[in-house]
């Protein structure tokens, strides 16, 4: 009996040390390295543009307030255009890790793909034109705070700064009846979006929580860094084709084109955005930013010779984000223009879209053996 | 098999079996599962040929629940058994049945051995209704009685353990290696956990152990061994998967497997402090030769279902794991990791108008997530797509799938045949042609062509 157990022992080690069995075992080491690389690279450089970008939005919108007039407005507007830019590359960062204690934080931040379909219609222009006019005070951080996410954050100063539906913005800051209230109230509004910021710049500085739980957390189980990251990239890129591409161009709605239903309607930068986001991913997978590079998911799956069909998963994934930048940047600004004036081309980025998310949702995960969660349930 | 037993086994057994269930009902909800299962989804996937179950109204699913609990209660006090058991097993089972995302392996045992117990005197002694009806009372009961429950539970191993004789669970060591991996960084074992070889021991001993345990348990000398074994087996498995209540079944039901005079210990230590004791006069259990012959033939039917279910997926062409034809009902446990999308192309045949139906705007996560990734999942909820666009006043159209899946750490391939109208087709036991083999090649820009 010890005999046959013996050489039943001696088998599975045979077998569990033949290097022919294709591999799973990337190491802690491994995913650590990745998980700081990434961290250093991409993440930490990351919130920190952002960080700055919000101050010198947050001067620029002081200026405009001080001396509303064309300059002023033209140099706040591209200081929200260069923030907004560098947190299309950081938005990614979601799930527990923008800040590791307040889920909610993103909302008010950028309510992304939830915004950008009621921006479509007047609700939120009402909104916060009622919440500008309830504003009494000088300007005040707490009251914007308490305010619904819907009238905070990155979407809500690019309606203020960029919406000319209802009047020029120079008339509403200048000689419109409430032009005083709208003032403090875009003064507490780009105030605390700083604040907010400057709290998630923080807390990614090499000291800060999130970075150090960040690498810490280098397993494969439903709280680890590499999950929450790899479920943040698939949200991304579902949200791409979905929300950004397929329902403007009408794939949701019974094929009748929404072109209005983009993300940064007023300030016409979708596609730039677009862009930015598919950089966003690029930086996830590579842990390379800006010429510094390190190990990344890529680096993971080369050691474990990933493949899709005959290919190589990682060279195929970069290679899709490649060629989706080239489409997009191919359609110019102004999405609402190109679903209008060039639809196939859209409809070439969606397919194209739908073709990353199965490699990320489908591949890439199931190689780096995480899970994508909705909510932790019993299995067996 | 007919000779007398200690009829006290079969009360161990109901007090054991009731105490587990109460646990599982508390659990649900303390994690707030029946809002997110049973309330929250606007569509539920119904098993073939159940598909007028349907779940009660709002909240009111909530009261099912309670009942649940307090009929576990009863059943471990030994109170109205029949009703309470009888109930039980009707309204677990109706709960299983209301959405199939929700299937799992010791959800499906539960009702197997609740409807046993429905036919079994469990209640013969220690229990609240010998002592309101004395005349219930039993010293002895036949052998086959607590067999029959306990050859329930050995059925779970065994056949678990045949199906684990697999390419992939063997000689891949797969989905273990995944989940394993998963646990590396547990304190102490953790970077042990990483290691292939581990995983190939762990996926070669649970082959082994399922397959003997319940022989093991049959003998008394081995017995005490064997246990110990089962509760490493399971403590392990409770704190490397999250597989709920499934180990804390496996432990508590395996412990009908010893001794009448353990049984007895336990019940005197539970049961005492409430005036209950087994009957001291011999009391056997009678039953007429028409009540044998039902309840022999009963199993038998019962037992040989069982037998077969786990290998009609023979009478299928494919790898089950991919296909999940038969792949229910079969104590196929813990054999696959998958992961998957699927994207539903509905086509108005009258215009020509074609659109994606967004899953998230029928199912919640859970649900997408199940869905994507199982054929007869994927066809119901195309059917349901097309009686939603009847609602919609989109009398006749065509819903194509656009799938594509990963198992086991394999790469990606298109699961469905993205060119087949699926409101075409039917569910059934019939093989299902529009599953594509595991082995082609994925099938890439499919969606845009037409749009």
């Amino acid at each position: 009996m010890k005999k046959y157990l013996l050489l039943l022992v001696l088998c599975f080690v045979a077998i569990g040390c033949d290097d022919d069995v294709s591999d799973n075992g990337v190491t802690d080491g491994q995913r650590e390295s990745m998980l700081r690389a990434l961290a250093t690279n991409v993440i930490t450089p990351g919130f920190a543009e952002v960080g700055n970008s919000s101050l010198v939005l947050d001067n620029a919108v002081d200026a405009f307030i001080q001396a509303p007039n064309a300059t002023t407005l033209t140099t706040a507007r591209q200081a929200w255009i260069t923030l907004a830019k560098n947190w299309k590359r950081m938005e990614i960062y979601q799930q527990g890790l923008l800040d590791p204690d307040d889920d909610s934080l993103i909302y008010k931040i950028d309510l992304g793909a939830a915004d950008f379909t009621q921006r479509a219609t007047l609700i939120p222009q009402m909104q916060l034109e009622s919440a500008i006019n309830a504003f009494d005070g000088t300007p005040n951080a707490a009251y914007v705070e308490r305010l619904p996410a819907l009238l905070q954050g990155i979407p809500a100063i690019e309606d203020l700064l960029f919406n000319e539906s209802n009047g020029s913005v120079l008339e509403k800051f200048t000689t419109a009846s409430n032009a005083e209230k709208r003032k403090n109230f875009f003064e507490g509004l780009s105030g605390s979006l700083l604040l907010r910021l400057r709290a998630v710049e923080d807390s990614w500085k090499v000291s800060g929580s999130a970075f150090q739980q960040f690498v810490n957390a280098y397993g494969t189980d439903l709280g680890s860094s590499l999950g929450m990251l790899m479920n943040d990239v698939v949200d991304l890129a579902e949200q791409m084709k979905n929300q950004k591409i397929g329902r403007p161009l009408g794939y949701y709605s019974a094929q009748v084109p929404q072109p209005d239903s983009v993300e940064a309607r007023w300030s016409v930068q979708s596609l730039p955005f677009f862009v930015e986001n598919l950089d966003a991913i690029e930086r996830a997978f590579t842990s390379d930013a800006e010429g510094r590079t390190g190990v990344g998911v890529d680096s993971l799956l080369n050691y474990m010779d990933a493949m899709v069909g005959d290919h190589n998963l990682s060279a195929a994934v970069i290679k899709q984000l490649a060629t989706m930048r080239t489409l997009a940047l191919s359609l110019g600004d102004d999405l609402p223009n190109a679903v209008r004036t060039n639809r196939a081309k859209v409809d070439e980025v969606y397919a194209e879209c739908l073709v990353l998310l199965k490699l990320l949702k489908v591949d890439v995960v199931t190689q780096l053996g995480v899970m994508i969660t909705s909510i932790p349930l019993d299995g067996d | 098999m007919s000779e007398p037993i200690p009829a006290h086994s079969l009360a161990f057994f109901r007090v054991a079996f009731g105490s587990v269930m109460l646990h599982g009902i508390i659990r649900t909800f303390w994690l707030g599962w029946v809002d997110k299962l049973f309330v929250e989804p606007k569509f539920f996937f119904t098993y073939y040929g159940f598909e007028w179950v349907r779940p009660l109204p709002g909240v009111s699913i909530y009261a099912v629940f309670i009942l649940m609990g307090l009929c576990s209660v009863l059943v471990m006090l030994g109170y109205k058994y029949r009703i309470a058991i009888t109930t039980f097993f009707v309204l677990f089972t109706y709960v299983e049945l209301i959405d199939k995302t929700n299937y799992l392996n010791h959800y499906y045992l539960v009702s197997l051995v609740t409807f046993l117990m429905i036919w079994l005197p469990l209640n013969s002694s220690y229990s609240l209704d010998v002592k309101r009806m004395p005349s219930l009372a039993r010293t002895e009961v036949p052998r086959w009685m607590l067999t029959a429950l306990l050859a329930q539970v050995g059925f779970v191993y065994f056949f678990g353990g045949i199906a684990k004789l697999s390419h992939d669970w063997l000689f891949e060591a797969q989905p273990l290696r995944i989940w394993l991996a998963a646990n590396s960084g547990m304190p102490i074992i953790g970077p042990l956990l990483n290691e292939k070889w581990v995983a190939f021991a762990f996926s070669w001993f649970a082959m082994i152990f399922d397959l003997s345990i319940a022989f093991v348990l049959c003998f008394r000398k081995a017995r005490p061994y064997g246990y110990a074994v089962l509760l490493v087996f399971h403590f392990l498995t409770a704190q490397f998967f999250q597989i709920g209540m499934f180990p804390y079944i496996m432990t508590f039901a395996t412990l009908g497997f010893f001794s009448a005079g353990v049984h007895k210990k336990v019940l005197d230590f539970l049961f005492r402090p409430m005036g209950l004791t087994g009957p001291i006069s011999p009391i056997r259990s009678t039953l007429s030769s028409k009540q044998q012959a039902f309840l022999k033939w009963g199993l038998a039917l019962f037992f040989g279902i069982q037998v077969l279910l786990p290998f009609r997926y023979l009478l299928y062409p494919g790898q089950a794991l991919w296909t999940e034809e038969a792949y229910r009902w079969s104590w196929n446990i813990m054999l696959i990791e998958k992961a998957g999308h699927a994207e539903f192309t509905v086509v108005d045949k009258t215009t020509g108008k074609l659109w994606i139906e967004p899953t998230c705007d029928h199912l919640t996560k859970q649900q997408e997530k199940q869905m994507s990734m199982q054929p007869d999942m994927i066809l119901q909820f195309a059917h349901h797509l097309e009686d939603v666009m009847k609602e919609r006043g989109y009398a006749d159209v065509a819903v194509f799938a656009d799938t594509y899946v990963a198992y086991n750490g394999k790469p990606g391939r298109t699961l469905i045949d993205p060119t087949v109208d699926l409101t075409e087709q039917h569910d059934g036991f019939a093989p299902k042609n529009w599953i594509l083999p595991s082995d082609e090649a994925p099938r890439f820009h499919l969606t845009a062509a037409g749009l």
